[in-house]
């Protein structure tokens, strides 16, 4: 049989918008052991959940649109399913035609109750088990980004400015070496809330080959365009995947 | 609830600026399990506190009990608060917010009670940082009617007299039910408008309750304790006669209230310490905090049996937690079971003080693999011994590596503090080790004990060489990592009269032993020498070292548990600028007579025994485990009202 690859839709929830990615992976890790699902294991010496993540996102930024894909071991799904449906269908029926909402629905309910509080299961679907990457897919995200530090119009303007150029290098300082980016080039669009309070505005970023810029570092770039903010103090929220 | 009270912080307000720390979800809670109640609706507003960041104060099963035992209780919500970071400090003073705690980011001068856990002296300065930014007064002679009842217990508390001026009172020995009788005193005197006063009176009534402020040291010329006197205290008459209403015991009521002080409360000449008299009966979690954010020891714990009876003389955990209760392998099986399933963990800590000593450890693991298959157990604090080494292959844990603690390395050192392992039982756990595919093996030694020489310094070295070659002889390619401490002398240990050796001579053994462990498969870490030094002078300290706890604290130290963090440039100043010698403290040898600064603390150790052990240590002679059946005249048992409880 194929193994089965379930994709499941989450949100980073605001209140544990500080938690690492690394600690989102441990946490959803976790609550699928907790929940029971049949995950598959690899293979050696310390088998690890055949689980992976897509787009990460950074200490602070929250996320309603995150993903994560399990591969189920075919074997155990039976299994699973048999203990929960228990009750559940009638006993003459059990096991012989399971249709797909018998397998996701008690999937689901098992994982939304093991999660903890601030991350939220929004979705299920069965994906083809292809190597073909979903990160590929991704071809752009949506931010929304709040700060109390300027005003609504000061933020337009430094915006404008900001597209209007044809590139906005910036230096990322990376562990042993130092980066030079194009920010401009990975910025799709800016809207700014007009008259927001706190200021407010949705900021669409491309994904090329897997890589992207944060809103962070754009809004640090508009230092140059005479509007300084701190970016710690800035909320960012990841609101949506554009996928190809 | 004390009436200066201070709005939430709102999370609107934190998570605008927890951007600027490092690791924030320290400071944003959101566990599994944690218990979130409307602060309006108990009667007791509990704030556990521990003085060490998050991810350490999470892994702690000792305020994992309390928190579960005091929010069983309607009638009191028991929130946590952690040391902050300094750059959490810098932001809390920066944006003038008081230190805060996690549930509902109440303030900490909001909570009625606010109960420390003091695990170690060198978190001390953290706890003064907690009540300095929690808008607490420092010291207990400067709180008002508007503050909380600052509590602390843990080992420290056994012989906190350095924290005595800023803690109210201190809860000696086993929490469980002490800790409910405090809430419950507190509650019977809270809306009766009575003052701060009678609250510690009524405290001190309370058995293995310590109030220090009710105690009168006095010292002699040449610094040692002359007398610790309980200081009488008058009572208002309605006060005494309903206080002394409330005590059954007619010794209490005679001894605490006598007859010819009319009027006056006396508090008792010894406080004793809190045993629970049963393991298997305690309260268990059921639902621990699972933290989001990783903890250092990131798994479930059962705790398989409380106390020791080993004797190391070094060791306090081995005389404070006596006597040996354990619970049953069925019991334990069975929680380990359920906390597995429920959490999401695949691997369970069985907790004590040494893991192989427990009556039926073969048919518990073997009951564990079994009830929890897919599992895995470790055990911490094993034996050096094959049969612990046994266990340690029982559990497929080769690939992790062994840990074993000779302590010392020649026989005659090991003799002396008691570690009652011979160099063939040594040698015979290696080979069993290396034998069943171990090939890393972590040994734990103390230089700087009573007696020692450099023959029994570089004993380490060569035990450590010949552990490898043993390997080597074997076909393992071992490597051998050798972790050296600096040995502290702990109150109520045989060893409490002993000095510490000084910070230069202990440079220099820890040189001798370097030079021996140089070489392929051999690794030596060591402890730094200045944070044994400062645990030396404040784990036998007096009352009178808190002017420098606190000049310390008010001079930035913070976190000097901490390696990169203990600035010993601010401590040595602060011993000159207050005239506390740190050598009399650290490096004196006390006499027999001399009263020690916790000999008011009752641990239930007969000071004859701890004498008689350091005299069978001068001799080399050791001393049985009383688990095999004779007792060794320790004075817990008949002391505390309590046996030693084998399943």
């Amino acid at each position: 049989m194929l193994p089965m690859r379930v994709r499941v839709r989450y949100t980073k929830g605001d209140t544990v918008r500080f938690l690492s990615h690394l600690d989102i992976a441990r946490n959803l890790r976790m609550a699928l052991a907790g929940a029971k699902w049949p995950v598959a294991m690899t293979q050696g010496y310390s088998p690890k959940m055949k689980v992976s993540f897509y787009a990460p996102l950074p200490v602070g930024t929250a996320g309603d649109e995150e993903y994560m894909d399990v591969v189920l071991d075919t074997k155990g799904i039976a299994d699973f399913i048999r203990a929960k449906a228990q009750g559940a269908l009638s006993g003459g029926n059990a096991g012989r035609h399971v249709r797909l909402a018998h397998v996701l629905t008690p999937l689901a309910q098992a994982l939304s109750a093991a999660l903890p509080k601030g991350i939220a299961l929004k979705g299920l679907y069965i994906v083809p088990d292809s190597k073909s990457s979903f990160e590929s897919q991704i071809r752009a995200s949506l931010y929304r980004v709040e700060t109390e530090e300027v005003t609504a119009e000061a933020l337009s303007s430094a915006m404008a400015e900001f597209l209007a150029q044809a590139q906005v290098l910036s230096e990322l300082r990376r562990p042993g070496q130092t980066k030079t980016v194009d920010l401009r080039k990975f910025v799709e669009s800016i809207d700014v809330v007009p008259n927001s309070c706190p200021a407010t505005f949705f900021m669409k970023i491309r994904h090329e080959n897997g890589r992207t810029v944060r809103p962070q570092w754009v809004i640090d770039s508009l230092a140059r365009f005479g509007m300084d903010v701190d970016t710690a103090e800035v909320i960012v929220d990841r609101i949506k995947l554009y996928l190809e | 609830m004390p009436g200066r009270r201070q709005d939430a912080i709102t999370w609107n307000q934190l998570r605008r600026h927890l951007g600027k720390v490092e690791k924030p979800a320290r400071y944003t809670g959101g566990e599994i399990n944690a218990v979130h109640k409307d602060p309006q609706s108990v009667d007791v507003l509990f704030a556990l506190a521990f003085p060490d960041v998050y991810e350490v104060g999470m892994s702690h099963l000792g305020s994992q009990i309390l928190y579960s035992v005091l929010n069983s209780r309607p009638d009191v919500s028991c929130e946590r608060v952690y040391a902050p970071w300094r750059d959490m400090e810098s932001l809390l003073r920066e944006k003038g917010w008081p230190l805060f705690s996690i549930e509902n980011r109440l303030p900490l001068s909001s909570f009625d009670i606010v109960g420390f856990s003091l695990q170690y002296e060198l978190t001390y300065t953290n706890a003064l940082m907690m009540l300095d930014l929690g808008g607490i007064p420092l010291r207990s002679k400067h709180r008002g009617p508007e503050d909380p009842l600052i509590i602390a217990g843990g080992p420290c508390a056994m012989a906190a007299e350095p924290m005595a001026d800023f803690i109210d009172a201190f809860a000696l020995g086993d929490g469980e039910e002490l800790a409910l009788d405090i809430v419950d005193t507190y509650k019977a005197w809270k809306g009766t408008g009575k003052s701060r006063l009678d609250l510690l009176v009524m405290l001190a009534l309370v058995e293995s309750v310590y109030v220090p402020s009710l105690y009168d040291v006095e010292y002699r010329a040449d610094g040692t304790v002359g007398k610790v006197s309980p200081v009488p205290v008058k009572l208002d008459e309605g006060s005494y006669e309903s206080i002394k209403a409330q005590i059954e015991d007619p010794d209490i009521r005679r001894s605490c209230f006598p007859e010819d002080m009319p009027g006056y409360f006396v508090p008792p000449a010894r406080v004793r310490r809190r045993v629970i008299r049963s393991l298997e009966a305690a309260p268990f979690i059921h639902e621990p905090l699972i933290p989001l954010m990783e903890p250092i020891h990131d798994r479930v714990m059962v705790e398989i049996f409380r106390g020791c009876t080993q004797g190391c003389r070094f060791c306090q955990a081995g005389t404070i937690y006596r006597p040996v209760r354990e619970r049953t392998p069925e019991t334990i099986s069975k929680y380990a079971k359920e906390l597995l399933e429920s959490s999401g963990y695949d691997e369970v800590s069985l907790v004590s003080l040494s893991s192989a000593d427990y009556s039926h450890i073969e048919t518990l693991l073997a009951r564990l693999m079994a009830d929890c298959p897919g599992s895995k157990v470790s055990l911490p604090s094993l034996r050096v011994d094959s049969f612990s080494v046994e266990l340690a292959k029982m559990l497929g844990a080769s690939w992790t590596g062994l840990t074993l603690a000779p302590e010392a390395g020649s026989q005659r050192m090991r003799n002396i503090i008691n570690k009652k392992v011979t160099e063939e039982e040594i040698f015979d756990a290696v080979r069993h080790a290396f034998g069943s595919g171990f090939a890393h093996i972590k040994l734990y030694f103390m230089i700087g004990l009573p007696g020692e020489t450099d023959e029994d310094v570089e004993a380490i070295a060569d035990l450590a060489r010949r552990i490898r070659q043993t390997g080597r002889d074997m076909g393992v390619r071992p490597t051998i990592v050798v972790s050296v401490s600096g040995f502290v002398p702990k109150p109520n240990t045989p060893f409490q009269w002993e000095p510490c050796i000084q910070r230069e001579e202990l440079r220099r053994r820890q040189r001798l032993l370097g030079d021996g462990l140089r070489g392929p498969g051999l690794s030596y870490k060591y402890h730094d020498v200045e944070h044994t030094w400062l645990e030396a002078v404040l784990a036998r300290g007096d009352r009178r070292l808190s002017e420098a706890l606190e000049l310390a604290f008010r001079r930035g130290a913070r976190f000097d548990a901490w390696s990169n963090h203990l600035d010993i440039d601010i401590w040595e100043q602060v011993f000159q600028d207050t005239g506390l010698d740190p050598a009399f403290y650290a490096h004196r040898e006390r006499g027999k007579e001399e009263i020690l600064p916790w000999d008011h603390l009752d641990s239930g150790i007969s000071k004859e025994f701890l004498l008689r052990e350091r005299e069978r240590a001068e001799k080399g002679y050791t001393t049985d485990d009383c688990r095999s059946g004779v007792c060794v005249g320790c004075g817990v048992c008949p002391k505390l009202r309590v046996e030693m409880s084998l399943k």
